[in-house]
């Protein structure tokens, strides 16, 4: 039972890295009816393939084409899984509020990280792009998300990414949640300068980072 | 003092010579800027609004920003669009300072949407016909002021008298074609415009760095057909439908560039952006083959003219630049000219030392957010690792929007005192 179990869950890492949806489909059936438990088929089936697909992105063995295909053989592995994680009372490892900063009408970046969120298992709140501090501020009350992950991809809206973090820590929101910079003008330097928790290069690095940053948090809880 | 004309003579050289690596009497200091003029001089009112609806303030700005900075090209990287027209052809892959609704700031450059503008199913109808793609669907999906296009097909079937053109009595056809009349007379005034700037630049001694321009074909089917997303999924998917799609952009655009053979300009150097060949987005497999091998063609072509590609890559190139290399090796040295918004410009110079003129190097990062000393420890790193021998030229990582004043007074200072 053990060794099938195995077989079943690295199989499923395997069709994940390899983005194959119909061989996925089939191995999750085969791991829900040999009473391999939901949880244990997204986390260490489906999330640890997508997690080594993150550390070969990073290795240059595999580019965004492959991680994107995967995250979308993913979502759709999560959404067969739903009614059984439902039953068993697994919740999203957590909750992330995407958005391109206000003045920056750019959807792609933002897009991007939030596919590659989602094939990490962290379900999305897609604010749109044009985003003011108010609007965040609001969708934070509401949605409550462990992470807010926050796109400009204009040198003019660079601003704008530390005047949405200023302006939730003037509403005193700041410190619920854990906020992420990222588009193409922001650097790893001007993430520190304005007091972001995280920053990543790129989409794929993005979600795995924001997967950590999960992760750490439960262990802390 | 030397006069203008001295002046222009002087700094194309020194511009020139660092293109075809030689040493120039001095680094040549030529960084793109776009809104930073606007900012610079608020007391004039430009704006990026200006640039596409009153050139005259649009150009009095970058003119202040080329007498009071003197730099060695005409710098200024985009302007002198066509907003009037855009206000009745609509474009819908865009955003616009000026749109009638816009929630863009009068300060803020436009702005490009991702959108399919082509269906991933639609591929074989455009390599099967690009002209009726372009006209019935392309055109108007891509612009809401000529959607009477996709009923604009001429028939020659009983084609008695003019009946074949019988279409052209839809209210809607009619309304999309004279559109395009009025376009092309608006866009006749906004060249002459531009014209004018780049004469009037040229008689204060500034030449201009490109005179045309050109796209990868696989950022043209990425930027305008398929969008990034769908094209990523392309190349997982469909890359051989890709590979038909660029080849088809190369030839359309070797086609007009060509004709450029005996162009009587200033200066022939074509502006290349470079969009989604960074690192990370493609295969090196699939760079090789679906992104150069299309592109290598147009470089060939505008090197077997006379004129110098202005390779202008955005982001991260550290996976691919050894390869740019070997590719720009096939070429004479000298023949192409490359910029970098990222990397360790010591190893790039040593990289394309003997193959190609570097520049960029200053973060426009530290231009707006950082001190001045920083600006002068980085121009200070630049010239001492790139300058000499030319094959460089000092540039920012981008066309500069925002930047504190003291540090563009740095930056140029501290390059022509180094």
């Amino acid at each position: 039972m053990e060794k099938g179990r195995t077989k079943v869950l690295e199989d499923l890492a395997d069709a994940v890295e390899r983005g194959k949806l119909p061989e996925m489909t089939e191995l999750l059936a085969k791991g829900l009816s040999g009473g391999i438990r939901a949880e244990s088929l997204l986390n260490d089936g489906l999330i640890r393939g997508m997690m080594r697909l993150g550390v070969k992105f990073k290795n240059h063995e595999v580019f965004v084409p492959d991680v994107l295909v995967a995250s979308r053989a993913l979502k759709k592995g999560s959404e067969i899984l739903r009614p059984a994680l439902s039953g068993e009372g697994v919740a999203p490892i957590g909750v992330a509020v995407v958005a391109t900063v206000k003045g920056d009408l750019h959807d792609i970046g933002k897009t991007l990280v939030g596919i590659m969120f989602e094939g990490v298992g962290i379900r999305v709140v897609d604010l749109g792009v044009d985003v003011d501090a108010e609007t965040l501020g609001k969708a934070i009350i509401c949605h409550k998300p462990d992470i807010v992950a926050l796109s400009a991809l204009l040198n003019t809206t660079l601003n704008q990414l530390a005047e949405a973090i200023s302006a939730l820590d003037r509403a005193g929101l700041r410190r619920r949640v854990r906020i992420m910079v990222g588009g193409s003008p922001v650097t790893e330097e001007f993430a520190a300068r304005i007091g972001a928790d995280g920053y990543a290069d790129d989409a794929v690095t993005a979600a795995q980072t924001a997967r950590n940053i999960l992760e750490q948090a439960r262990r802390e809880r | 003092m030397p006069n203008n004309e001295a002046l222009y003579e002087t700094r194309l050289k020194r511009f020139n010579d660092a293109v075809a690596l030689k040493e120039p009497d001095r680094l040549p200091v030529a960084p793109w800027v776009d809104g930073l003029p606007y900012a610079l001089y608020p007391e004039i009112g430009a704006t990026h609004k200006s640039a596409l609806y009153d050139y005259e303030k649009a150009m009095a700005a970058h003119i202040r920003f080329h007498e009071e900075f003197q730099p060695d090209a005409n710098c200024t990287n985009s302007m002198f669009l066509n907003g009037p027209a855009a206000d009745y052809l609509k474009p819908t892959m865009m955003d616009w300072p000026g749109r009638a609704g816009t929630p863009l700031p009068d300060s803020s450059i436009y702005q490009m949407f991702e959108i399919e503008y082509m269906k991933e199913s639609e591929y074989d109808e455009l390599l099967a016909d690009y002209t009726k793609f372009i006209f019935n669907k392309y055109l108007p999906r891509s612009f809401a002021g000529l959607e009477g296009l996709s009923g604009f097909r001429i028939d020659p079937s009983v084609a008695i008298m003019n009946l074949p053109l019988a279409p052209l009595a839809a209210p809607e056809v009619q309304a999309a074609l004279e559109n395009l009349i009025r376009y092309g007379k608006d866009q006749a005034k906004a060249n002459e415009a531009f014209g004018a700037f780049v004469g009037r630049m040229i008689g204060l001694g500034f030449p201009p760095v490109f005179t045309s321009y050109a796209e990868a074909p696989f950022d043209v089917l990425s930027d305008y057909f398929r969008g990034t997303l769908g094209t990523l999924y392309d190349q997982a998917e469909r890359p051989e439908k890709i590979r038909a799609a660029c080849g088809l952009f190369a030839g359309i655009q070797k086609e007009r560039l060509a004709s450029l053979k005996d162009a009587p300009l200033p200066v022939k150097r074509v502006f290349i952006p470079m969009h989604k060949g960074m690192d990370g987005f493609i295969s090196d497999e699939q760079y090789r083959d679906l992104y150069w091998e299309p592109f290598h063609g147009i470089l060939k072509l505008l090197v077997d003219i006379g004129y110098t590609p202005i390779i202008y890559t955005e982001g991260a190139y550290s996976t691919r630049v050894r390869f740019i290399r070997e590719k720009l090796l096939e070429f004479p040295p000298g023949s192409c000219m490359i910029h970098f918004e990222k990397g360790d410009f010591a190893e790039l110079k040593k990289l394309f030392s003997g193959v190609a003129c570097i520049f960029g190097g200053v973060p426009m990062q530290m231009l707006e957010f950082g001190t001045r000393a920083e600006v002068v420890e980085r121009v200070k790193y630049l010239v001492d690792s790139c300058a000499a021998g030319g094959g460089y030229i000092l540039d920012a990582s981008g066309a500069i929007e925002n930047a504190k004043r003291e540090n563009i007074e740095a930056m140029f200072e501290t390059a022509r005192s180094a």
